[in-house]
Formats: structure tokens, sequence, C-alpha cells
């Protein structure tokens, strides 16, 4: 098996007996960035000099016998929404193509502490918006199940990378799913955390209420490391939390976890607008897991009808809002065609951003001006507050929710752009974890007749992730994690 | 002013807090620096950054907000103010709309008339500063600089109670000397540290309803205010007494033309899509913590001056200028309260002119120079005659170098005390007297400034030690009986 | 229901030029239409959560940790150590 297939928690073993070194590894992966980039795609910038760099730093420090992180030696690739100092940072938009922040964001600092191996920044959606990385401004990426397909978004670059094998492990972020949803279409492990738990300072905003950056990788156990090296509270961001420390040790998969479990399914993401092979999918896994013990219930989520609507304003508002500072004054792309301040404000945003952002940014403004802020947005929020006490009553009787990810698999480059509405009920399963601000995790349990990927997901209660990334392993037990697609 | 007419007036003023650090960015608040020489990634509004609030900010407004009388919101939070501008670097201003800090209170200012007037305080809240635009001539752009980004700011809106020009003038220098007695702001307006925004309207005497508003917007200085709230009222008028309609707008004051100018019309008028700041969490100030503010709060001047003119017959002039300084203002207090039979005209004086003249060559503070004991001893020392007072001021000088001696030692040991023995001095009038036959003869043609003649021979026969005033008196009362 | 599109446009700032206007005003009431109806709730919140209270940050200095020429790197237009933009707004 070549390094770039192995799992991170094995590799962390090799490492640390110097049984390979960092640099090999390295090399290793950006040897298949090499052969598969042209045709996958997930990279706006490589840092190969910079990594290679660090690779022999790394072993240098373990050659010296200092104690290293569990990460340490490790390739991660970076979403591009993620603020890097001197590497630039793009949003996968015009708007941003030359911007190279003077700061690391919080979790890079945590990564470098780490001793990580950063190769570089992963393709997008667009400031985030999209659910098929269609909206980049600079390429689409492919699914390395079928490069015919998207890979999802908006972290399809994340999802892509760590499938194609040019990334051990990714972050990625997630406001709506966009870590859970690309991560099910491409067969790979995806968490999005407790929101407060990951700190977003440094993450490029897009719904300020409901990002949480979260890992992807090819097993609950990478997955459950990575967020180990993120994770904490941090003063840079007032929203964070102070919570316990989440520690993951590698062991043996437990079944016995299984047994009495209380698993709710709530029967609002079972609909028939869920695929029947993912529906089969699912219920395969959910058998396995009542052989095991589990005990399973269909429960009810009364809001989650009105929970994609609610998400669609409350991000649409908030990301208005965010996206107001890039106006080609002090930073990004300004237009070249102005000749007063409002024709360089207009010109500027027009040309920057892409249609996906702009009819976002559109929406927001006007959910948000005067006269509709009370029937929409206060609205919004006041159903935030139902759909987390509706969580609370589960949460009161059930140990885990378990629901299909997303209704369909992926669907080919090109099939859905024109047509948002679909588009956003791709995100159907997957804002209610948003909205309430709770940890969920997406892992693969099988694939369609066209071999691509399913996902099933695992939703905790506050600051649960022991819980739920050990109910997760025992899943991937019983599923099998999936082997890295041949790529042509 | 007319007597048709009434004058509505409501001031809106933005006050830089003088805190450390800036509001959500730990960057120096310091005014003057370099262009763009104390930003940071947060205030300059970067992708991917986010605020954090500094607990100073809350703290000042909070210990404002007790000094004018307000509630104090325990929790409140900050909102969004989006709109569009270049020194506006995320395109939102982190502010406060519905539930500010501080609400519902007063403030009573002292007219120059003497009189009282009482002037509601809708609410204070906290919000961040812009940064500076630089337009010159000589350039064909607007130059940016962003050190002033995230500078705090409490911005203080007070009812529509002021009724006169006059009051809208004492408000605002009322409003400053708070800033700078609480010690939150040195409400510089020349540096821009203190701003003012005016909101005028009129309606007929007796009427309920107010009138339509014009808001003047950024006015420079207090006076610039009076003169503007007087032209508006003047304009206003003169349009409804034509028949015509005030129309609701934003107006900029033009010192130099002497007239306000119009900027921008309701319907231009910006929706600023206020929401709730999703980076920031409730701001929680426990009760303990908004009493502890409360008790920091000393009198206010205005109420200290108030008392002044109640309590001790001092003039309203001095009594706000003993009060304008709290180390001042402290220093009168507390040598009242060791002897209250001591002066207090005499300590005010004291204090307004010899101490203070003092204070201002050498730069000491007040408390450096002399105790309120000291002070006591040597006005009570002047009152009953011991010494006079020009020898009370070589013993000032004596204690503000730095003596410990007493004011009894010191006047000992400078040899200050006054004859004022009865005997003594009458002898001593009889002799100069016997010697001045001309002077009195002067006198008694009405030649009057020949007694301070006559009162100047004595006291140079007494060495200055003579009780000028009994020897005047034993001088009228010998010429009298001649 | 009927959007003013270039109204939006100028709020937000973002240039619609005239034949795309009515596709992005289609697009936007498509969405908006089926943005379903929120039930009605108690409107009486004020969004505050003195449960979960925030933590203030002290109020102490951290300097001189950039410099003008980094802050400033990223800018379009530069002179005199400050960011240019055109002095007419209109």
């Amino acid at each position: 098996m070549n390094l770039y297939e192995m799992q991170a928690s094995k590799l962390s073993k090799l490492i640390k007996n110097k049984d390979i070194s960092a640099v090999q590894l390295t090399k290793s992966v950006f040897s298949r960035i090499s052969s598969v980039e042209s045709t996958i795609e997930c990279y706006v910038t490589i840092c190969k000099e910079s990594a290679m760099e660090t690779a022999e730093l790394v072993d240098k420090k373990i050659s010296d016998g200092e104690s290293l992180s569990p990460l340490a030696g490790i390739p991660i690739g970076i979403k591009d929404n993620i603020c890097t100092k001197g590497i630039l940072t793009t949003c996968s938009s015009k708007m941003l193509y030359n911007f190279v922040p003077p700061y690391d964001a919080t979790v890079i600092k945590k990564l470098k502490d780490a001793n990580v191996i950063i190769t570089g920044k992963l393709n997008m959606d667009e400031f985030a918006m999209g659910s098929s990385t269609e909206t980049s401004y600079f390429k689409k990426t492919k699914n390395p199940h079928n490069i015919k397909y998207v890979p999802g978004g908006s972290s399809g670059g994340s999802a892509a990378s760590v499938a194609a094998g040019e990334a051990i492990i990714s972050l990625g972020s997630d406001t709506g799913g966009s870590i859970r949803q690309p991560a099910a279409y491409c067969g790979v492990v995806g968490l999005k955390p407790t929101y407060g738990s990951v700190s977003r300072y440094g993450l490029i905003a897009f719904a300020s209420s409901l990002d949480q950056i979260g890992p992807l990788a090819k097993s609950v156990d990478d997955a459950a490391l990575l967020y180990q090296a993120i994770s904490g509270y941090d003063e840079m961001d007032a929203t964070s939390k102070k919570a316990k420390s989440f520690s993951w040790k590698i062991r043996d998969v437990d079944l016995s976890v299984l047994k009495g479990l209380k698993i709710a399914l709530p029967k609002e993401y079972f609909g028939d607008f869920v695929d029947d092979k993912i529906k089969k999918s699912v219920l395969d896994v959910l058998s396995k897991l009542k052989d095991n013990g589990a005990i399973l219930d269909e429960v009810s989520l009364p809001s989650a009808p009105y929970a994609l609507s609610a998400y669609y304003i409350i991000s649409s508002a908030e990301a208005s809002s965010n996206l107001a500072r890039y106006d080609g004054v002090h930073y990004g792309y300004r237009t070249k065609n102005y000749e007063t301040l409002n024709e360089m404000y207009e010109n500027t945003r027009a040309e920057g951003f892409g249609d996906e952002v702009k009819t976002r940014i559109m929406l927001g403004t006007y959910v948000l001006s005067s006269g509709y802020y009370d029937a929409y947005y206060k609205r919004a929020k006041l159903l935030q507050k139902k759909i987390v006490a509706e969580f609370n009553d589960i949460f009161q009787k059930y140990d885990i929710i378990l629901t299909p990810t997303v209704p369909t698999t992926a669907f080919p480059i090109g099939a859905e752009i024109e047509d948002p509405i679909k588009m956003h009920f791709n995100d159907v399963n997957t804002v209610s974890s948003n909205i309430a601000g709770i940890p969920s995790v997406s892992l693969p349990c099988g694939k369609d007749d066209s071999n691509l990927p399913i996902g099933m997901q695992l939703i905790g209660n506050y600051f649960e992730e022991q819980k739920l990334l050990t109910i997760a392993k025992c899943c991937e037990s019983l599923v099998g994690c999936l082997d890295l697609p041949s790529i042509d | 002013m007319s007597n048709d007419y009434e004058l509505v007036v409501g001031l809106e003023v933005h006050a830089e807090l003088s805190t450390e650090s800036k509001i959500y960015c730990s960057c120096k608040n310091e005014f003057g620096l370099e262009v763009n020489s104390v930003c940071c990634p947060i205030c300059t509004g970067m992708p991917g950054t986010l605020p954090t609030l500094n607990e100073k900010v809350v703290e000042y407004a909070i210990k404002m907000g007790h000094a004018m009388n307000c509630n104090i919101n325990y929790a409140s939070k900050q909102d969004r103010k989006n709109y569009f501008y270049p020194d506006l670097p995320k395109a939102y201003q982190i502010s406060q709309s519905d539930i500010p800090i501080c609400e519902n209170g007063f403030i009573d200012v002292l007219v120059d008339d003497g009189s009282i007037k009482r002037i509601g305080i809708t609410r204070i809240h906290i919000e961040e500063d812009a940064g500076k635009l630089i337009k010159t001539d000589r350039f064909d752009g607007t130059l940016i600089d962003f050190n002033r980004c995230g500078v705090p700011l409490i911005e203080i809106v007070s009812e529509p109670d002021i009724r006169t020009s006059k009051q809208a003038h004492v408000y605002l220098k009322t409003i400053k000397s708070y800033l700078i007695y609480l010690g939150i702001s040195d409400a510089k307006m020349q540096e821009g540290s203190i701003r003012c925004d005016v909101n005028v309207s009129v309606r007929k005497r007796g009427q309920k309803e107010f009138g339509t508003r014009c808001e003047m917007k950024n006015v420079n200085t207090f006076s610039g205010a009076v003169k503007a709230i007087e032209y508006e009222y003047k304009r206003q008028i003169e349009i409804l007494e034509s028949g015509g309609k005030i129309i609701q707008q934003t107006r900029r004051w033009d010192d130099e033309a002497g007239k306000t100018i119009s900027m921008r019309l309701k319907e231009d008028a910006q929706d600023y899509r206020y929401f709730p700041e999703p980076d920031l969490k409730t701001i929680v100030v426990s009760k303990e913590k908004i009493k502890k503010l409360k008790d920091q709060i000393p009198e206010m001047p205005n109420y200290k001056a108030m008392r002044y003119i109640k309590d001790h017959n001092i003039s309203q002039t001095d009594s706000e200028l003993l009060a304008s300084n709290l180390q001042r203002a402290t220093l009168f207090d507390d040598t009242i309260d060791i002897d209250d039979s001591v002066d207090a005209k005499m300590v005010a004086n004291w204090i307004l002119i010899t101490i203070t003249q003092y204070v201002n060559k050498t730069g000491k503070r007040y408390d450096e120079i002399i105790s309120p004991k000291q002070l006591s001893e040597l006005i009570l020392y002047i009152q009953s005659g011991k010494i006079s007072n020009s020898a009370g001021k070589k013993v000032f000088n004596e204690i503000a170098s730095k003596s410990s001696k007493s004011v009894k030692q010191i006047v000992l040991d400078l040899g200050l005390e006054q004859i004022s023995n009865e005997d003594e001095l009458n002898s001593i009038v009889k002799q100069m007297l016997k010697e001045n036959e001309k002077s009195i003869n002067d006198y008694k043609n009405g030649k009057t400034n020949a007694l301070g003649y006559l009162v100047g021979q004595c006291m140079k026969a007494t060495k200055g030690k003579g009780n000028p005033a009994m020897i005047k008196e034993f001088i009228l009362k010998y010429l009298k009986s001649q | 229901m009927d959007i003013d599109i270039k109204k939006i446009a100028k709020l937000c700032k973002i240039k619609v030029e005239d034949d795309i206007a009515q596709k992005t005003k289609n697009d936007l009431i498509k969405i908006i239409n089926s943005i379903k109806d929120l039930p009605k709730l108690n409107n009486n919140d004020d969004f505050l959560d003195s449960s979960d209270p925030m933590v203030l940050r002290k109020d102490v200095i951290k300097d001189k940790q950039f410099t003008r020429e980094e802050i400033l790197k990223n800018a379009p237009c530069l002179h005199a150590g400050c960011v240019v933009v055109p002095k007419e707004i209109d």
C-alpha cells in the first residue's frame, strides 16, 4: 500500500517508531498530487516547498528525541477560506484572488504547533456558498469516485483531496452541511463539531452563527485526531466555548458500547425525497446496530420542514453583512472601471463576486431591510430556538440521532447549477445541526448502483463529540471504511 | 427668541473613551500617531477576524450612566449597523440598537442665570469609531487613515428637553466636565474626542406635538452648536411663517458661512439593517459590579457647584470653577469638613487664586501642595486676625515647598504674628497720627486717599504686622472724634 | 409578490445590469417563495442569553504586532502610507 493511501492513525505510529520519515510520507503525498491533481483539481495553491521544509524539521525533531503530537509529520490540506499567513487565501473567489493574510487562523497556529505538514489550500464553492464546488472562480473539483460527478460542497476540495490521496486528512468548514455532504459524496468521514468548540478566528466568515471548522478524513480515528488538535477555547473568538478538552486514544473498537444504546430516527429525515438506495443502505446499518443491542425508535422533529428556510434566511442575512467588507477599498479585487466611489463599490462587487454569492447577498439584504426584519430574520431566529428545544427533548430520552446525510448521491457536474432551489435542497438533512449548534458526523455506509458513495449521519448533543465519535467508530467497523478509488 | 415659537433641541454626544486599548482589539488607543501605525487585522476588518469586547469600555459606560442617573441594563447586546463608507473597513459599525447599556436618566445643569434645568437622558450606548478620511486639494483622491477605527465611543442621547441655545451650551459643558471628572475621556473637541449631533425642531407655544426635526451632524465646537441652533430656529420659523413645511433632513453646519446646509433628505435616508452582532454574546454585568462602580462615582461637578452656591453663598462663577476640577473641589470639601467655623468663601478664594496659580506654575497636584488640615488652619489664622492675608501667603509658600511644619510653627518661626492687640495698636496709631498732621488735615478737607496713606504709615510702623482692618478702624474713630 | 431589485442592489452596492435585473429578480422571488411561511412564534424575545455571558477582554495593549506595511500589503492603491479611494462619491 502506498503511504498516501494510509490512515493518519497508522502513519503516526510509523513516524514515531521511525519506520518511515515525515519527508518520505510528504514525498508520497506530493507524488500522488503530481499524478492525479490535473484530473481531480482539488488544490487552489500547492505548498510543496514549505511542506518539504517542515517535514525535514519534523524529522530532525524526532531524531533529536523530541516528543511530538500524534499529527506530527502528517500532510494536511486546508480549505481555502482559512487564513494562512503568507499563503494565498482566496475563498475560491475572484474577490480575494490576490489576498495574502498577514496572520494565521487560530486552528493553523495550533496545527503548526502540532508539527503538521500543510500541503496547500483546497478548492471550495465561492465563499462557502454552494453544494458542489462548481461556483469556485478557479476550477471545478471532480469526485474521485467518478470524475464526471461533483465532489459536493462547499468543502469539495477537502473531501476530494482525502478520497484521492492528495492529503492524508483535511480541514473544511460547515455552515449548512459543507463538510458532511461532500464527505458523503466522496466516501470519507466528515465532522461538523459543536458550535463554539473550534475557534472561528481566521475562518473567513460566511454565516457567523452557523460556521464551524472541522476535519475530513479516511476514518473516524483520523477525524478525531484532527479534531483533538484544533479544538479548544480561544480568547480571540468571543463565541468560542470553554468545555472539557477532547482527548482521543486510538483503541480497538468496542462494540459493547452499542448494547442498550438508544438511537432516535426522526421521520422527517427519511421522507420520500431520500433515494431508495440510500434509505436501504442506512437501514442495513441500522439492522446491524440492532443486532449488536442498539434500540431504535422513530421520533419526530416537528420543525424540521422549516429548518431549511430558516437556514437560508439566517445564513444569507449574516453573509450579506459579512461580505459587505469586500468593497475594493483596502484588500482584494478592485475594478478598473470607476471614477467615483460608488462606481468603485458597485462594479468591484458586481465583477468580483459570482452569481450564487450575489444572489445570497441580495437575499440577505432583502430579509434584513426595513420592514422585513421581523417577518424573516427575527422569525427565523425564533424558530432556531424552537429547533434547539426539540433536539433537547430528543436527547433527554436518546443517546444519538441517525439519519441519511444527503437525500441523493453525487450528481453530474452541471446538472443542478442552474436550479438553486434544487441545489439548496441537498442541505435538508444537514442544516438542522448547524441551526442547533450540535455536533454531527457523516461516514460512508455503502455505494449506490453507479458506485457512488452513500453517507450516513450521526447527530449528538452539545460537546458530546467523544460519545458521537465512539459510536461512529462502531458503525464504521460494521460497515467498513471505503477504499480509496482508483483514478484514471 | 420669538415668543410664538418654542425651540426644541435634543443632543447626541459622542465621546471617545480613554481606555488603553481599542474596543474590539488590543491595539493602542492613542491620538495623533503616524497614519496607519496602530492597526491590526481586526480593526482594519480583514477577512476572518473577530471582535472581542474591552471590559473597561463597559465599565466606563456604566460609570457615565450612574453619573447621569440612568438605569443600568445588567444584560445588553451589540448590533451591527450596516452601511458603506471608506472609513468603515467592515462596512458595518458594531454599536447597540434596542438594548443599550444605560437608559432613562437625567442631568441637572446650572444655566448662567442661576436657574437649574433638568434634561432627560434617553440612553447611553457603546460603539466603535471609524477611521479618518484625508482630503487635500493637492491630491486627486481621498486618503484613509485607519488608526481611529475601533477607538471606543459612548453615545449619549438626550431627550428633546432643551429649550434655549444657552441650555444646550451648558449641557455640553456639563457633559464634558462629567467625562473629565470620571476620568473616562479627555473630551478634547479639537482632537475630536468629543463630537455632537444637534436635533432642532420648533412648535407653536402651547402645542403638544413636536414639529418636524432637522439633524445637524458633527458640529465641531460648543459655540458652533449654539450658533447652529439659533440659525436653525430662525430658518425653521421663517419657513413655517411663510406657509411652508419643514422637511425632515440632515444638515451640515458651515461655521464660516454661518448657516446650516442640507445634506440628505429623508427619502435618501439610510437603511442600516440593524441585527444582533453574531460574533459577540450577551454582555452581562453582575449587580455587585454595577453597585461597585456606582460607589466609585463622586458627587458630580454640577451638583457640587449647586451645593456651594446654596450652602456657602459662593458666587455661581466661582462655584463652577471650584467644582470643575475634582482635586480642587475635594480640597475645598475636605477643608470645610475639618472645622465648620472656617470662612468658606475665603477658602474658595484661596484655592481658586493662590493655590491654583501655584498648580499652574508647577504642575503639581492640589493634594501635593497643601493638606486640608493645613489649609483649614491657615484660613482660621487669617480669619481670626492672628496673621494678615499677605503673611498668609508667606506661610503658604513655606507649606507648598514641602515644609512639614504646622501653620502655628511657621508663623512663629517667620515672626508673622499680626499685632491685633488693641492697646498696642492704639498707641501706634496715636503716635502715627501725631506725626502726620498734614494727612489728617488732607482727609478732613476731603482727600479720602489720605486715609489709605495713614493706614500705610501705621502698617510700616508695625513692620507690616499690624492688623490693617483694626488700624483703619482706630484711625477713623480718632478722626471722627476730632 | 414584487421586489424592488434596484433598491436592494443599491443597498448592497452591487451593480445589476438592466438585462439581468429581471432574471435576478425572478430568482430572488423564487427563493423567497420557497422560504415557507415560518410559523408565528412568541415575538417578545429580546435575543439576550444571560445564562451564557460573554467573557470580556482585559484592557491591555498588545503593541507593535503588525507593521503598516503588513496591514496595507493587500491594498489595491496606496499613497503616503494611506489607502486611496476616489474623492467623488457619485
